[in-house]
């Protein structure tokens, strides 16, 4: 099963993962992406997500599709954040389920590595003295 | 006569001063004719054109596509989610 959002508001852990649960999956992994407080040399004071978000959902899915397809996984939960974000608080949680621990960490990793590349999501970081878009480095 | 709902995001929009915007032309556009447009009236966005990402109705594509009427267009910087 999938379980795929977008929203502004906080991610609740345990709500999230009490989506699908299994008893014959050995293995659940959990990765929290969150906001730091410092980047390339600068203090973060907080990010400012902006989303396509039909788009976004789409291209989660489509991720969602190769991984299962890959690694049969049981169980896929993603929540992406946008909006405002906290420092210290989850922008994105991806929750990978299987009988086995090998095809969750793989497929988590894959997971979190194409959502870096494909999802029409941007972040906008807030220094003390000004701000910045963060895709424009590349 | 076509129309093109154009989306713009990020840094893209900042520049361009609008998120969402319909544009009409005699003929079937392709998209790099569309940014170069947009370029004419936004020269900043001439820095940007290389690393550009371009999506018609919500799927990834090249510039070299040709628009139809009713298509939606998106244009941005590279993606920086997670």
């Amino acid at each position: 099963m999938r379980h795929i959002i977008t929203q502004k508001e906080p991610i609740i852990l345990d709500d999230l993962l009490s989506h699908g649960e299994s008893q014959s999956d050995g293995a659940d992994l959990v990765f929290i992406g969150k906001v730091r407080n410092h980047s390339r040399g600068k203090t973060v004071l907080y990010i400012d997500y902006e989303i396509y978000d039909s788009m976004a959902v789409k291209e989660l899915n489509r991720i969602v599709d190769e991984t299962m397809e890959q690694w049969g996984l049981s169980r896929v939960l993603i929540v992406h954040r946008y909006g405002r974000v906290e420092l210290g608080e989850p922008s994105i949680v991806i929750a990978v389920s299987s009988s086995h621990r090998d095809e969750s960490y793989k497929s988590s990793r894959y997971i979190i590595d194409e959502i870096k590349k494909r999802v029409p999501i941007w972040k906008k970081e807030f220094y003390s003295d000004g701000s910045e878009w963060i895709g424009d480095r590349n | 006569m076509i129309t093109i709902h154009l989306k713009l995001f990020a840094s893209m929009k900042d520049i361009c001063g609008f998120a969402e915007k319909k544009f009409t032309y005699d003929n079937n556009i392709s998209v790099k004719a569309l940014i170069d447009h947009l370029t004419d009236s936004h020269p900043e966005i001439a820095d940007k054109k290389e690393i550009l990402l371009i999506a018609v109705n919500e799927a990834y594509t090249v510039p070299e596509t040709i628009l139809n009427d009713g298509d939606v267009v998106a244009i941005f910087p590279p993606v920086s989610g997670g």
